[in-house]
This record gives C-alpha cells, sequence and structure tokens, in this order.
C-alpha cells in the first residue's frame, strides 16, 4: 500500500517535473522492484514533511522548500528572494559563518545547492546516510538562523551582478528569462527571478530580513527526505530536529492569475552569435488547473521526443526553417506558459517565426492518433497520443532511479499543489482524448497573444 | 572494498560466452558482470531493479583522437549515421516505444546510448542494431547530417566556455586528434568523401572493437540472452591499434585570447595530465574536487571574498594518452586582469602550501559521495562503467574507486599537486569582450 501512495505522488511529481505526461493503461504502473516505504505528515508547527526510504546507494537526500519565491516580492525589491536564498546558502547564519558552514558540509561529505523560483525556494542537501542528522540540523540552520551582515550582503550582491552577467551572455538563459517576463509582464511572475541589477543594489539587509521573517516559518515549508534509513528513524530525527522551531505568521494569500496578453508582443536581442535563437511563448494552465494533464502530453508530442510536430512542420523537405525546435511547458502556481525554442540560421528567423504561429494556430486542427482519421490515412498517420504517454511511463520510472530528484521534485509538488495527495495523475491521463488535446491547444494557441523573443547575430 | 572477480558456471543463456565474470555484489549492490560473446564484442552488463528502464551504452573504441589525417569529424558523423533512423516506419516504432537516444563522439571513443521501457528491449534493439550493422551511407543522409554539424558547430562557437575548452586542446595538443572539436571543421567535414566514411565504419564498428554496457532490471539470464541474441552477430574483427598519439606539447605555451562581444570573460587556466591510471584517476578526481569543486573549496574564495565571478570551478578531461585539468571563471568584462591574477595567485598558493590534512579527509568524503551520487541513476552509471573500461581503466574500476581513493596519502596528493600545477607549464586563455 505504502508503495502504491509513493507512486501516486511521483506521478503527481511530473508535474514539478514538467516533464509531460499520461499514459493510456493497461501498462503496469508497479512501482520499481527495490523496497520502498513512505509516509507524510505535518509537525506541531506546522512543517510538512515526505520521507522515503529506499536502499539503492548509501546516501540521504534532503530537500527543505519554502512557499516564496520572486512573486512575493515588488518591483523595488526584485532579485530579493534569490538574494536571500544565496545569502542563506553562502553567508552563514546567527551560529557560525559561511565559509565554517561550508567546511562542515565537506568535512560530512555532502554535497549542497539552492534554487530559486517564482514561487518557491529550495535548499538540497545530499550526504551519507550516517550523517543524517547533520544534514538535518543543517538545513534547519541554513532555513531559520538567518543573520546578515551588511558587508556580507554587500559582497553576494556582485556574485549575483555576475550571475545576471552570466545569463545575459547565454542565449538560451537569456531567451527564456525574456520570454516568461514578455508572457507575464504586470503581474509578478513578470519579473526576473534573478531581479534587476538597480533592484538588487538598493536592497538593504531590512528588506531582506522583513521578507524572510514573514515567509521563513515551519507554516510555510515543507521537507522531503529521500535516503537509505529506515522509515521509523527518518521521522525520529526530522521530530527531534524540527519540533522546536515556532509556528510563524500565516502564510499569504495566493495571488491573481496574470491578465492575458492583449496581443502578440515581441523583443529582439543582437549577440556576439552566428546561430539565431527564437523562443515563442504563450499563456497555459496552472499547476492546479485541470488543462494542466493535457498541457503536459501536448508539449511532449509538439517538442520532444524522436519526431516532435513542431520540428516536423518547420523541417518540411528541403525547406528547413529551424535547425531545432522544442516545446517545454512550465505550470507555475497561478499561470502556466508554453515556450518554444528554436535555433535557427539567422535568415530564417522571420519565416520560422511566421510558420511557427501558424502552425501553433493549426495545432487544434491536428490529428494525434490514426483513430482520427479514416481509410488508408490511418496507415500514414502517427501515434502521437500512445507514443507521449509511453514516453510518461518512461519518464516517471527513471525518475524513481535519483533521490535528489525524487526529493527535490516531491518538495516542489507538496509547495505548488492546492489539492490533496489522493489524486491519481494516471487516472487522469489515461482519460485524455485527441479531443481534449485539440481542446488544450485551442485555449493556448489560438488567440494572438504571443510572447516572442528573437536573438540574432550582431553585425560584425 | 575489494574487487571481487567470481568465475561462475555459465548459465544456460550464456553458455556461448567466452568469458563471465561477476563483481561488485558484496558491497550490496547488485553485481557487474562482464562477459565477451564470440565474435569478440565485450559486454558489461548490471541487473538493477531501481526502475523498469535498461540502459544501454554501445561503445566504439578510437574516437576523435584516432580520426585520418584532414578528416575530423569523421567519428561524429559516422556515429550519427550509425543511430539513422532509415525510414517513417522505424521512426514511428522507435516514437510509440519511447525510446531515448544520444550519441557523442569523445578522444578515444564513439558513445550510442539508449534508454527505453524494457518491455520494449526486444524490438527496440532488433531496429537498433538492425541500423547500427547496416548503416545508410548515402550522399543525401551524410549531407543532411554534415548540415546538422554546421548548425551544431554555430552553437558550439556561440558558446565561450566552449571556445575556451578548444583553444586549451590546442595548446596542449595542437596536431593532433585530441585538438579541435569533435565536430570537426567546415573543411575537414567538407573534405570527407562517402569511400571514406565507408571504410571507416568497416575498419571501427568490429564486434572486438565495440563495449556494450547494459543496466536492466531484468535478471541476469534474460539480460545476457537479450544482448547476445542483437549484438552477437555483428562481425568479429579488431582494428590494428591506432597509431600512438604525439605526447603533450612542449611548453610554453603562449597566453590567448579570444575576442567575444559579450558582458562577461571567461579566463581559463589549465595544465596538461598524465596519461590516464587508476591511482591518476583518483588522485586528480580529488585535486579536481579540492580545488574547485563547489562551496568550501579552494577556487571558492574567487567568489565569496573576491567576488569576482559566480561560476568557477576546476574539471578534468580525462583521454587513454593525456588529459587536462582547467580551472575557469566567468567575470564581468572590465575585471578580466583582475581575475587572472587572483586565479594564479589561488593556483600558486594551492601549489606552494599543498592542503591540509583536514582538506584531504574531506575531500575525500565528499569525492567518494559525489561519486555514488553522480552514479545513481542507470543512464549515468553506464556511462561512468563506459568510460572505464575504453579508457583502459577497466569496467571493475567502478567498484573499486572507493578504495583507491581511501589508499592514497596526503604526501602523494600534495607532490601531484605540486608537479602538476607548475606555472610553466600552464596555458592561459581568455573568451570576452575588448582586447
Amino acid at each position: 500500500m505504502a508503495q502504491r501512495r509513493a507512486l501516486n505522488l511521483l506521478l503527481l511529481i511530473l508535474f514539478s517535473l514538467n516533464v509531460g505526461g499520461a499514459t493510456a493503461l493497461p501498462f503496469s504502473a508497479d512501482p520499481p522492484s527495490s523496497p520502498v516505504a513512505e509516509k507524510t505528515f505535518t509537525l506541531d508547527n506546522g512543517l510538512r514533511v515526505f520521507l522515503l526510504e529506499r536502499h539503492s546507494v548509501a546516501l540521504v537526500n534532503i530537500v527543505a522548500g519554502i512557499n516564496a519565491g520572486s512573486r512575493d516580492e515588488t518591483d523595488e525589491t526584485s532579485g530579493l528572494a534569490h538574494a536571500l536564498e544565496h545569502c542563506l546558502l553562502f553567508r552563514g547564519n546567527d551560529l557560525r559563518s559561511g565559509s565554517e558552514v561550508a567546511r562542515r558540509i565537506r568535512d560530512h561529505g555532502a554535497v549542497f545547492n539552492a534554487r530559486t523560483g517564482q514561487d518557491e525556494t529550495l535548499f538540497e542537501i545530499t550526504l551519507p546516510a550516517e550523517h543524517f542528522v547533520f544534514g538535518l540540523e543543517n538545513q534547519k540552520e541554513l532555513l531559520f538562523r538567518l543573520k546578515i551582515e551588511e558587508t556580507e550582503l554587500e559582497a553576494e550582491k556582485e556574485v549575483i551582478r555576475e550571475e545576471i552577467r552570466q545569463i545575459e551572455d547565454d542565449p538560451f538563459r537569456l531567451g527564456r528569462a525574456l520570454a516568461s517576463q514578455l508572457l507575464f509582464s504586470g503581474h509578478p511572475y513578470g519579473r526576473p527571478v534573478y531581479g534587476t541589477p538597480d533592484a538588487i543594489r538598493r536592497l538593504t539587509v531590512r528588506d531582506i530580513e522583513d521578507f524572510y521573517r514573514r515567509l521563513f516559518v515551519p507554516n510555510n515549508a515543507v521537507l522531503a527526505v529521500v535516503g537509505d534509513l529506515p522509515i521509523a528513524e527518518m521521522e525520529a530525527r526530522v521530530r527531534e530536529v524540527f519540533a522546536d522551531i515556532p509556528r510563524g505568521p500565516d502564510p499569504p494569500l495566493p495571488l491573481p492569475r496574470p491578465r492575458p496578453l492583449p496581443k502578440t508582443v515581441e523583443i529582439e536581442r543582437t549577440m556576439d552569435v552566428d546561430e539565431a535563437y527564437l523562443f515563442i511563448a504563450s499563456a497555459g494552465p496552472d499547476y492546479g488547473d485541470e488543462g494542466q494533464y493535457a498541457a503536459d502530453i501536448l508539449a511532449e508530442i509538439l517538442g520532444q521526443g524522436i519526431r516532435p510536430m513542431l520540428a516536423a512542420a518547420l523541417q518540411e523537405g528541403r525547406r528547413v526553417l529551424a535547425n531545432s525546435a522544442r516545446m517545454e511547458y512550465v505550470a507555475l502556481k497561478r499561470a502556466g506558459a508554453f515556450v518554444a525554442v528554436l535555433t535557427l540560421e539567422p535568415k530564417n528567423l522571420s519565416a520560422a517565426k511566421r510558420e511557427a504561429i501558424a502552425f501553433l494556430r493549426r495545432v487544434r486542427t491536428e490529428n494525434f492518433q490514426p483513430d482520427d482519421v479514416l481509410g488508408d490515412e490511418r496507415y500514414f498517420t502517427f501515434d502521437y497520443l500512445e507514443a507521449a504517454k509511453n514516453n510518461v511511463r518512461f519518464l516517471v520510472q527513471r525518475a524513481w532511479e535519483s533521490g535528489l530528484g525524487l526529493a527535490a521534485s516531491v518538495a516542489r509538488h507538496m509547495l505548488l499543489s492546492t489539492g490533496g495527495s489522493d489524486i491519481v495523475y494516471l487516472d487522469r491521463i489515461a482519460a485524455l482524448t485527441s479531443n481534449d488535446l485539440r481542446d488544450a491547444a485551442d485555449a493556448a494557441f489560438t488567440k494572438d497573444a504571443y510572447a516572442v523573443i528573437a536573438i540574432r547575430p550582431q553585425k560584425k | 572494498m575489494k574487487i571481487v572477480r567470481a568465475f561462475s558456471l555459465p548459465c544456460a543463456a550464456a553458455a556461448l560466452l567466452l568469458v563471465f565474470g561477476a563483481f561488485g555484489a558484496e558491497n550490496g549492490r547488485p553485481a557487474i558482470r562482464r562477459s565477451i560473446l564470440p565474435n569478440g564484442l565485450t559486454v558489461i552488463a548490471q541487473s538493477d531493479g531501481s526502475s523498469a528502464v535498461t540502459a544501454l551504452e554501445i561503445l566504439i573504441r578510437g574516437g576523435s583522437a584516432a580520426e585520418p589525417a584532414g578528416r575530423a569529424g569523421i567519428s561524429h558523423l559516422m556515429t550519427r549515421l550509425a543511430v539513422d533512423i532509415p525510414d517513417m516506419d522505424v521512426a514511428r516504432d522507435f516514437m510509440v516505444r519511447a525510446l531515448q537516444s544520444g550519441m557523442t563522439s569523445r578522444d578515444d571513443d564513439a558513445v550510442i546510448h539508449f534508454e527505453f521501457l524494457t518491455e520494449f528491449a526486444d524490438p527496440i534493439l532488433k531496429a537498433a542494431v538492425k541500423i547500427f550493422t547496416d548503416p545508410l551511407i548515402t550522399d543525401v543522409r551524410v549531407d543532411r547530417l554534415v548540415e546538422s554539424m554546421r548548425h551544431q558547430r554555430r552553437i558550439e562557437s556561440d558558446d565561450a566556455l566552449a571556445l575556451a575548452g578548444l583553444a586549451q586542446r590546442e595548446a596542449f595538443f595542437g596536431g593532433t586528434g585530441h585538438a579541435g572539436s569533435v565536430l570537426g571543421t567546415e573543411e575537414s567535414v567538407g573534405a570527407i568523401k562517402i569511400r571514406e566514411i565507408r571504410d571507416f565504419y568497416k575498419q571501427r564498428y568490429l564486434a572486438g572493437n565495440i563495449v556494450i554496457v547494459v543496466i536492466s532490471d531484468l535478471d541476469p539470464e534474460p539480460l545476457a540472452a537479450l544482448i547476445e541474441k542483437h549484438f552477437g552477430n555483428i562481425p568479429p574483427g579488431k582494428p590494428d591499434e591506432a597509431g600512438s598519439t604525439p605526447a603533450v606539447k612542449d611548453p610554453p605555451y603562449p597566453p590567448r585570447t579570444i575576442a567575444k562581444e559579450q558582458v562577461q570573460s571567461v579566463v581559463s587556466c589549465a595544465v596538461p595530465l598524465p596519461p590516464i591510471s587508476r591511482r591518476n584517476y583518483a588522485r586528480i578526481s580529488l585535486i579536481e574536487n579540492i580545488l574547485g569543486r563547489g562551496p568550501g573549496s579552494r577556487l571558492w574564495s574567487l567568489r565569496t571574498e573576491k567576488k569576482l565571478a559566480y561560476s568557477v570551478s576546476c574539471s578534468a578531461d580525462f583521454f587513454r594518452r593525456a588529459g587536462l585539468l582547467s580551472a575557469v571563471l566567468e567575470t564581468d568584462g572590465g575585471k578580466t586582469g583582475l581575475a587572472r591574477d587572483e586565479l594564479a595567485a589561488a593556483l600558486d598558493g594551492f601549489r606552494e602550501n599543498g592542503i591540509s590534512a583536514e582538506e584531504f579527509e574531506a575531500g575525500r568524503a565528499v569525492c567518494g559521495s559525489e561519486f555514488l551520487r553522480a552514479n545513481e541513476t542507470k543512464g549515468s552509471r553506464a556511462g561512468t562503467l563506459g568510460f572505464f573500461e575504453t579508457s583502459g581503466l577497466g569496467a571493475e574500476f567502478f567498484d573499486a574507486f572507493p578504495a583507491e581513493l581511501a589508499s592514497l596519502t596526503l604526501e602523494e596528493v600534495n607532490a601531484e599537486i605540486k608537479r602538476l600545477l607548475d606555472p610553466a607549464k600552464a596555458s592561459w586563455v581568455v573568451v570576452g569582450p575588448g582586447k
């Protein structure tokens, strides 16, 4: 029974992975053969905990997640959540300096990292299972013992400015960031997660402490542990370490959803590149939306795998408008986005943009499986729907292999999900039909409301 | 931890195997088994029930370092052809069965990687091995792939880090197959004739030159039978050992600046590595980790204290006969000179003072757990096993690595640091704005 619950949770995790997903039963939905046990509970202070016992390697992965991200900033404090993550991770706390934290982590054979998103901030650590208690205590200090010195904040600001510069030099990261900012312009999701250089410069210790006190509380946090330890021991240690943190203010209310773009908007950038890069984004369902199931599958069909439809549309015969074409679907708590990512010869930018958007508008009339057509045409029609479902089944199975990946995905799901944990992802997906995909395409692609980012080589 | 090499009774499915051995079973993980098929093909297999997925790598020895003169890119091109789907029916089958595939050409081998749901193993391997053993090498296909490689080269040249890496290879290995992109150049790829590709295939795609690594939830016997069934008919034979690659160029290595109009500069310092051996691999992996793998490593202060970079790291690139160790940071273009000086000072300090006993112990602990984490998934583990096998370390080294790491001494590591990081043997490359 525990195995079945764990599997269901994993299937839900697909949302977190943004891998798309579905499957037409009756394939085996059994979890892998290695023994697993799973438990979910909430401490008195509100901290929600997920534990998964598995024994593939002698490691334990601990991911602490906070229900806070760039959406909780203002225009004046853009980049604060990310700066706070940096300070917590690298600049120490009220018990020890940043260098001491790093040294202790290495002494225990641990590797750690963190990432900030629009909705959430995740802190990850992987270490030998024998050091589990150290890992828990480290995460507790990290999240709940903030102390920032002015000098440390100023030093970290410069590191963040370097991170922003790095993004500006990377056409893929820059394009995706700009597409998101343009699509959700005017909404908190439209702010850059990394902030702007001006806002970063203005950030004060006071700003960060105010944000931290409001949001970094156990009743606004989750803890996901996947590791090579008996589940009873994991539970006992988690309760010992985290029970004494006092409950904090209630979590903030959810944001309103972003307003749809009124029309297509475009940005063009030049860089010192030889290839051109094109990003076409449109709004999609959010994390809790029923339409997310179809969106997962649609993105898979349009832009993943051996013969994605979008690439096929742009590479017909000898007319190759794009050298590569992917479709990604990102689900946030209160919004979602489809993002097509194309690489192409600069001379094809206009034609590729025109053709890609024309194709996306046509998707609602496409056939996705042989049953959609009659007669001999059935033979020539790819079974995109079945392929996508099998691909998701593969991804679900593969997700079992990485302990850290599992822990991070579960943590994100716990933070973003608004429903209970009894949803059976497979059942929802199994019921999807070609018509559901057409409806999803109709909702996402037929309005003239795309955010388009073109990056072309600068003149030399 | 010691290597276990137990020769067991051949089971029915593996009756034709010439060699059958297992290692690693005593450490609690599923045993890794080595066998050699009658046609001479080496198989490294592991049964692992952690998922219903099979990961399979086909490694063809002799990569870009062993390409014919003036034909850089032919190894990559041939490997692309060996996985190029011949018609829509096969594409449809692969697609519906959710096959994940990829390929790459490296210095000492070419690698084809497959992952799939194990329930589809038989039809997928039947079709994939047919392509592999009888690739369609035609003008139309070659032209299409050459165009694709042109596109890949443009993306490679758009990446300042990749440019810096290529420049470092040129410094140490210029004129050999270890220099330049595995994608070749416009000229070298353009010069490749269809006949040359076919000859390359006939010489290299022979069972005695191929290693299969497979990790699956199938039990050992059916897994052995599956591999035997699909790979047992690859033509036997083994190419002549590729001529020895010339030694690393002698220093000095003139500093090189590559202009790229962007915000940041990539500042890279690299030193050549000795030929790979188990001891060298363990020693240099540890040095790489202590020097520049994340918070607490030596170069980390360039980020936290000197505020020069967001990304600062060290990485080792191993080949059979050489390799290179690179320390790299990405900094604002205006700080390029300062970053170079600070990186040089950090490397000098590392060389002069060596590491303490505490750093040594912590480094071994992190290196060991990072090895476990990095090889947790079947795909990554198959990659490591394949690399160990074709690089000459042997797949058995996968289980022997922790013991090798544990047997290192502080003195030998400090001596290696001193020897490796000799400033006279270092090459400096900057890719970034301005002069």
